[in-house]
């Protein structure tokens, strides 16, 4: 009885929970525009293969990495036959009618699925201990993300080694094994039990308290005994490929386990921690388990649909992110955040930050700055949205994050770069360093002066150029004046240049160079270095309204 | 080195300029497995003028009306130029090659069947060439018949004036007159190959087309600057007369140059379309020889590829380039480090008088070579059985002052190509 009531509120309060994300989410789900933002309550065109693919083999994860996949995979299909099977056992037993958790092959899957979910989470332990190319260039901010979700895998971990501990210590448990007489045969009290304890003994690895000699039993009587009331529900346990060795081990301690019922404080712990998951689910990240799926059925951004879908601010998507790092480490403007070293460049801790905007909001002007350079950096190129495993459409996010902060008022770093005039740029070149950007590459090409000084200003860059060829009239320098810039020694004003901050660096310039020169390297590093000053600029500018209020 | 390669090929074109291209294109004709390594940007350098000897000897006063005769004389003064080994025939199949593959990438050209043509430049002067394209065939005849002239200039166009040309023509033809065309939305400069690129928009045509109507019926022809479009420059020059009613020809410019574009995209179309590897924007180093093949590593921004071939051709160009590498004392080249004919100290590299007809020792600088254009090591003998040296780094070669580049670069890759052909054992190109 008190098993079902707290199972029953458990369940409501996963249900209330669920209520209440979906609901949250459904609110903030809203478009973004240049001039206005609305509510979205349009639904998009649906993706079924990749749902299904997604879910049932993680086909996305799968691509971005196979050791995770494996884990993943390893986790996932033996949590879910045991939720099946183990758990769900007075529902799902009409599908299995001659279930019985401790016979045959029941008992060996049950072992089989709790070893699966047990090295899976090893396996995810594990990784968060290796250092990977991010997390190594990213000391600071990243113990937060090297951790995160680290609660749910403890949880998990601790269900199954409490069920492994469980079974093990009810294998070898005397007070069980009398209950189950008690229940199940009329031989309680009865000279020929003691057959049977002999038999269980050295079968059944029970441990007793009295000691069985060897004249005074007759095992074959036992086995009788056994065949008659034991045998339909009880296979010899020594399938259990995990419990039993565990048993086997702890035998000495058998006696003392069975006088503290160590079997039933297991039992209960086991079943806290089936309730605690319960709970926890719609708050925690395994809350993934349902936003991937769902996730999964939106389709891509694409040209077809970019007009209608454009700005639309996917706050679900956001709650499937898992913060794996996998789009970070096919990031096209990680170099970028190796010279600035902000780290809203990198998309799984973009996408953090876009997350507490569209909730809690932004109130750290610094923080705001940041993201800010982060995304004007980003060439929405889609490299992390096609290796997400969770399917997110991750390039709409940040075309949306870019129109949520231009309503928020915090303009781009493009637009500021090109109001500014040069005296309020070459102004914050004389301030003092900001101690905490950190930069771990200290020479760029455009400090060295081999990178360009063989350029003979035949000014091909430029005729390549389709920035300069779009618009004649607007761009102040080509790339190939930039270039003299650089052999003037003006790289703050380089920097400033609208070519700069214009380029889209498709790299013609470079192919055309007759001298080799790395043009769109150089014009790139020089905007992200740019990105400082602007940060300094806007900052400049936000303490000055604060001072005139 | 017998490790793993990235890329295995019968033969490895170092350099893509315009030797290296014709090389590749000669290979690929006969059917090697070809890879071509460089950068082909410096093909925007060149005028798109195919000459064969315009000048002989140096000090002449007067432009070479017969190139055959001066190669004749050339042979007997310098036995060591490229020309001397190849002689009139090959060059002039050269010639009829270049012309098939560049007419196979989309650019047509006009061979002059013996004489030099008289081609009208941006300087207002006039420079013998050999093989023209066709876009500019109509203004080598403006001299013969003193025709009345009508030259085109465009506003934003920089290094280029119709009035400069005129007043560098003088008094050569009858009537000259010029005109200044504004092209709509050009406020300040145009880089060229921009202008080119609108070319091809009808609007730009129209607006074209309006202003130098008014001049129809008054001049027999009309130059203009090299911009007729990048691609179908051809076809663009012919929709302008028949929308003009007068002929036009094109006048080539300083770089960027938009026939030397055009060139490179026509060398790029037949190259890829003939199944050769373009490996651009990538410098070829660390050159090792197993005693069969050559591997050597190819370096770009990001990744470095090792590269195997049975043969190698040195297609790198002289300074600017990066084929030969002045340094403080001597001239080195910079890929295999062959020896380079060069004067024995600096002092001699430059006369005294810097504009001498007679050209600078160290013009004539580069790599010597035998017959099939093997480089030869101090002993006079080949270095390698299939490496061979292409193009302007040859020694022996003043090229700017004969006006012969194009034509020595041509017949020296067609040459090393077909001898690397022959010495594989399948005979005869």
């Amino acid at each position: 009885m008190t098993f079902k009531i707290l199972l029953y509120t458990s369940l409501i309060l996963l249900g209330a929970g669920l209520v209440y994300r979906f609901q949250a989410i459904a609110r903030k789900q809203r478009f973004f525009e240049r001039d206005r933002d609305t509510l979205a309550k349009k639904i998009f065109s649906i993706n079924f293969k990749g749902f299904l693919l997604n879910t049932l083999f993680q086909i996305k994860l799968f691509r971005a990495g196979k050791f995770r996949w494996l884990a993943h995979f390893l986790v996932i299909s033996g949590f879910v036959y045991l939720v099946a099977v183990h758990a769900l056992d007075d529902v799902t037993y009409v599908m299995f009618p001659e279930y019985q958790p401790t016979i045959d092959p029941f008992r060996f899957l049950r072992n089989l699925a709790g070893a699966g979910v047990t090295l899976g989470c090893v396996l995810f332990l594990v990784r968060r201990l290796i250092r990977s190319r991010v997390n190594q260039d990213h000391s600071v901010q990243d113990k937060g993300f090297q951790f995160r979700g680290i609660v749910s895998i403890l949880l998990i971990l601790a269900l199954v080694l409490s069920g492994f501990l469980l079974e093990a210590t009810r294998i070898m448990s005397e007070p069980r094994f009398n209950e189950m007489v008690e229940e199940y045969s009329d031989l309680d009290g009865d000279d020929d039990l003691i057959h049977l304890k002999a038999f269980w003994v050295e079968n059944y690895h029970v441990v007793f308290k009295e000691n069985f000699l060897p004249f005074t039993v007759d095992l074959e009587i036992g086995e009788t005994l056994n065949g008659d009331y034991c045998l339909d529900c009880h296979a010899k346990p020594d399938s259990a490929f995990v419990s039993t060795p565990l048993a086997k081990i702890s035998k000495e301690m058998g006696n003392w386990l069975a006088y503290v019922r160590v079997d039933n404080i297991l039992y209960w712990f086991h079943y806290a921690m089936v309730l605690i998951l319960i709970c926890f689910l719609p708050f925690s990240r395994m809350f993934h388990l349902i936003a991937v799926p769902l996730t999964s059925t939106r389709k891509r951004i694409t040209p077809q649909n970019l007009k209608k879908e454009m700005g639309y601010l996917d706050v679900f998507s956001l709650s499937a992110c898992t913060n794996c790092g996998f789009c970070s480490e096919v990031c096209s403007v990680y170099p970028n955040f190796q010279i600035t070293g902000n780290p809203e460049i990198l998309p799984h801790v973009k996408i953090d930050t876009v997350k507490t905007m569209a909730g809690k909001g932004l109130w750290d002007a610094k923080t705001v700055g940041r993201l800010r350079s982060g995304n004007d950096d980003c060439t929405l190129c889609g490299r992390c949205a096609d290796i997400c495993p969770s399917g997110i459409d991750l390039v709409r996010l940040w075309e949306a994050a870019d129109n949520l902060m231009v309503n928020l008022g915090c303009q781009n770093n493009y637009t500021l770069a090109q109001e500014a005039t040069f005296d309020e740029w070459s102004k914050q070149d004389q301030l003092p360093g900001d101690p905490d950007a950190g930069s771990s590459m200290d020479l760029g090409l455009s400090d060295q002066v081999e990178a360009f000084e063989h350029c003979v200003q035949c000014t091909i860059c430029t005729n390549a150029c389709p920035v300069v060829a779009y618009d004649l009239n607007q761009n102040d320098f080509g790339p190939h004046q930039v270039m003299n810039l650089l052999r003037l020694g003006k790289k703050q004003m380089a920097q400033g240049s609208r070519m700069v901050w214009n380029c889209l660096t498709c790299y013609s310039c470079q192919e055309f160079c007759p001298q080799g020169i790395r043009v769109t390297d150089i014009l790139l590093e020089l905007r992200a270095g740019g990105q400082k000053t602007t940060d300094r600029i806007k900052l400049s500018k936000l303490n000055n309204q604060v001072s005139d209020k | 080195m017998t490790g793993h390669r990235d890329i295995n090929c019968d033969l490895l074109v170092i350099g893509a300029g315009f030797s290296g291209m014709v090389a590749a294109a000669r290979a690929a004709s006969l059917g090697l497995k070809t890879v071509l390594a460089g950068n082909s940007g410096s093909l925007l350098f060149v005028s798109g003028l195919l000459d064969y000897l315009g000048v002989y000897p140096m000090d002449a006063s007067a432009t070479l009306d017969d190139p055959a005769r001066g190669l004749a004389r050339l042979k007997k003064d310098f036995p060591a130029h490229p020309y001397a080994v190849t002689g009139h025939e090959r060059i002039i199949q050269s010639f009829e090659f270049v012309k098939e593959i560049l007419g196979a990438g989309g650019l047509s050209y006009h061979l002059s069947p013996q004489k030099n043509l008289s081609v009208l430049t941006a300087m207002g002067t006039r420079k013998p060439s050999f093989m023209v394209p066709k876009t500019m065939i109509k203004g080598t005849s403006l001299f013969k018949e003193r025709k009345k002239l009508l030259l085109i200039d465009i506003k934003g166009l920089q290094g280029f004036s119709a009035r400069q040309v005129a007043a560098g023509l003088g008094n050569h033809l009858s009537e000259i007159r010029t005109l200044r065309v504004e092209i709509p939305n050009i406020r300040k400069a145009v880089p060229p190959i921009v202008l080119a690129g609108f070319f091809e928009d009808p609007e730009v045509q129209n607006a074209f087309v309006k202003q130098v109507l008014p001049f129809s019926g008054q001049v027999d022809i009309a130059g203009m600057p090299a911009v007729c479009g990048v691609n179908n420059s051809l076809g663009i020059q012919q929709k302008l007369e028949e929308m003009t009613g007068m002929d036009l020809f094109e006048i080539p410019g300083i770089p960027p140059s938009i026939p030397g574009l055009r060139m490179k995209n026509a060398f790029e179309k037949k190259l890829t379309d003939s199944g050769v590897r373009l490996l651009s924007n990538i410098h070829i180093k660390a050159p090792v020889f197993n005693g069969k093949k050559f591997t050597l590593i190819g370096e770009t921004d990001s990744r470095e590829l090792s590269i195997g071939a049975k043969g190698v051709i040195l297609a790198t160009g002289r300074f600017p380039g990066g084929g030969l590498h002045a340094r403080r004392e001597r001239i080195v080249e910079t890929v295999f480090r062959l020896a380079v004919i060069q004067p024995v100290n600096r002092s001699l590299w430059h006369g005294l008088d810097f504009l001498t007809r007679q050209g600078h020792l160290i013009n004539r600088a580069g790599i010597e070579t035998d017959p099939f254009f093997r480089p030869l090591d101090e002993r006079d003998r080949p270095v390698f059985q299939h490496l061979y040296a292409v193009g302007s780094i040859l020694a022996h070669n003043d090229w700017t002052r004969l006006k012969s580049g194009s034509g020595v670069s041509q017949v020296s890759a067609c040459a090393a190509v077909d001898a690397f052909y022959q010495s594989l054992g399948k005979g005869k190109p």
